[in-house]
């Protein structure tokens, strides 16, 4: 009798204790790698939440494991019925009203090993914390929450599907604690029957490459010395901020070099060229402003702001989702 | 939307003329109906036959003109211009013809000849800053490629 005791206690012990939960590091990285195996339909809302509007994307999508998607633009109304059409490295943007394919292939990036690098980056900085679990359109998930070491700050919230831990929310936090962009994935179904047929891009459209990228190189010294002029870097980054990748492409008989710093969240483009080349802002809406003393121009698209100055003998460009004082921060420490 | 959609029904959906219910189910038809995507496969390979002559047989209007014009316009907006100055030397009758060999030397080339410093649309710098963020971490989709803003100029051509 006593012994049976012993065994209806232990059974009750171990079906009362709750599973481990994952490492939130082993989460992220599962997260990462998920959609190499996991085919899945469903509605993707990226919206961004700027200081003056937000603007929200919307599209259903059809991933094939390990590397075929189309994401067909529902909103806004410019962008319905446009799709984007990912086989591997080659992008084809399929532009229904202009009856066009805008071909791009990153065929020289190993986006894998970047993220990668990046990932290694976003450890360096920040600190990933799981949250209590909660469900997200009827689906148990893990909340993990990614907090910038140097504030304290809670930058990224991610939830993650407990089945098959693809990513179904993904929020990002100013340094106020404002939400400034999320991206959402609804009514998600998984499937291993998609036909290959989706992926197809359609005949009778005309097929346009789009602009010369360069090779982009995260031995970023070595693509300095080969821009074949004496290039500037910032002498202020963000705390957390370090080159990532570099590239040097020619266009329009001007070298443009391209420099890349990220946090592993946040992230930041630096631009310049060895001729005065000058940014074409035509087709935004650009502001006035200053760095350091110099004329320059901003312009915000979502999130994203691109801050463009000239010092008088060269033009430089900031391209990043950092507020418009930290751009401007980073600018003015732009010296020879 | 069941039956076969008409030829005119097709032509509106091509030229993005139905109203939004009628355009988003004829999509729908589209993508189930394999006789009807021919049909529209057919009138797409047309419309472009008919652009690509067009093309063909079209010189395009070169920069340098317009270039040329707003800085004239730019710099000597106030006073007459030299063709102004030579048009009250000369009869129109005369001055005309030479206006129009003007422009026709500056469309065969001679405005090329101007220098002036090239220019790097912001878009491709959006761009690209996008193509290499991609590889952040969970950033799916994060950013439209510019492939696909709708680019119009302020006369609505794009």
């Amino acid at each position: 009798m006593a012994r049976s005791s012993l065994f209806l206690l232990c059974a009750l012990l171990i079906a009362s204790t709750p599973a481990p939960q994952p490492a939130p590091v082993d989460l992220l990285r599962d997260a990462m790698s998920a959609p190499a195996h996991i085919s899945y339909v469903g509605e993707v809302a990226v919206q961004h939440f700027g200081q003056q509007h937000s603007d929200v994307d919307i599209y259903r999508i059809e991933h094939r494991a390990p590397d075929m998607t189309r994401r067909w633009y529902l909103a806004p109304q410019g962008l319905y019925g446009d799709s984007i059409v990912t086989r591997g490295s080659t992008t084809y943007s399929i532009d229904v009203k202009h009856e066009q394919v805008v071909v791009s292939n990153d065929e020289d990036t190993d986006q894998q090993v970047t993220q990668q690098g990046n990932f290694g980056v976003l450890l360096a900085n920040y600190d990933a914390v799981l949250g209590p679990n909660e469900t997200f359109d009827n689906r148990p998930v893990f909340v993990v929450l990614l907090n910038n070491k140097y504030t304290g700050q809670t930058t990224m919230r991610v939830l993650i599907d407990r089945g098959t831990h693809l990513m179904l929310l993904r929020q990002e936090f100013a340094s106020n604690g404002s939400l400034i962009a999320e991206t959402r994935v609804d009514q998600i179904r998984f499937t291993g029957a998609i036909p290959v047929d989706v992926f197809a891009i359609p005949s009778g459209l005309r097929r346009v490459n789009d602009l010369a990228r360069g090779t982009e190189s995260s031995d970023v010294q070595h693509v300095i010395s080969t821009a074949g002029f004496a290039a500037l870097e910032p002498k202020y980054l963000p705390p957390g901020f370090s080159p990532i990748a570099a590239d040097v492409v020619t266009m329009k008989d001007v070298t443009t070099l391209h420099l890349l710093y990220s946090d592993g969240i946040r992230s930041v483009s630096f631009f310049q060229n060895e001729k005065d080349a000058a940014v074409d802002l035509s087709r935004y809406h650009a502001v006035a402003t200053t760095v350091a003393n110099h004329p320059g121009h901003y312009v915000q698209d979502g999130a994203t702001t691109l801050l463009a100055w000239s010092d008088g003998t060269r033009h430089f460009a900031l391209v990043g989702d950092l507020s418009l004082s930290e751009l401007e921060k980073i600018g003015a420490s732009v010296l020879p | 939307m069941n039956a076969h959609p008409n030829h005119e029904l097709l032509i509106d959906y091509l030229h993005g003329e139905l109203a939004p219910g009628e355009d988003a189910a004829f999509l729908l038809h589209l993508d189930e109906c394999a006789t009807c995507r021919a049909r529209y496969q057919e009138e797409v390979s047309l419309s472009e036959s008919l652009r690509e002559y067009a093309r063909a047989t079209e010189r395009e209007f070169p920069v340098g003109i317009r270039a040329a014009v707003l800085d004239a316009i730019e710099t000597g907006a106030d006073r007459p211009t030299l063709l102004e100055r030579l048009a009250s030397v000369f009869k129109p009758a005369i001055a005309v013809p030479i206006a129009a060999a003007l422009v026709l030397a500056a469309f065969l080339g001679f405005g090329s000849t101007a220098h002036r410093n090239p220019t790097i649309d912001a878009g491709y710098y959006l761009e690209d800053h996008a193509a290499v963020t991609s590889a952040v971490p969970f950033n799916e989709g994060n950013t439209v490629p510019t492939a696909l803003f709708v680019t119009e100029n302020a006369d609505g051509t794009q």
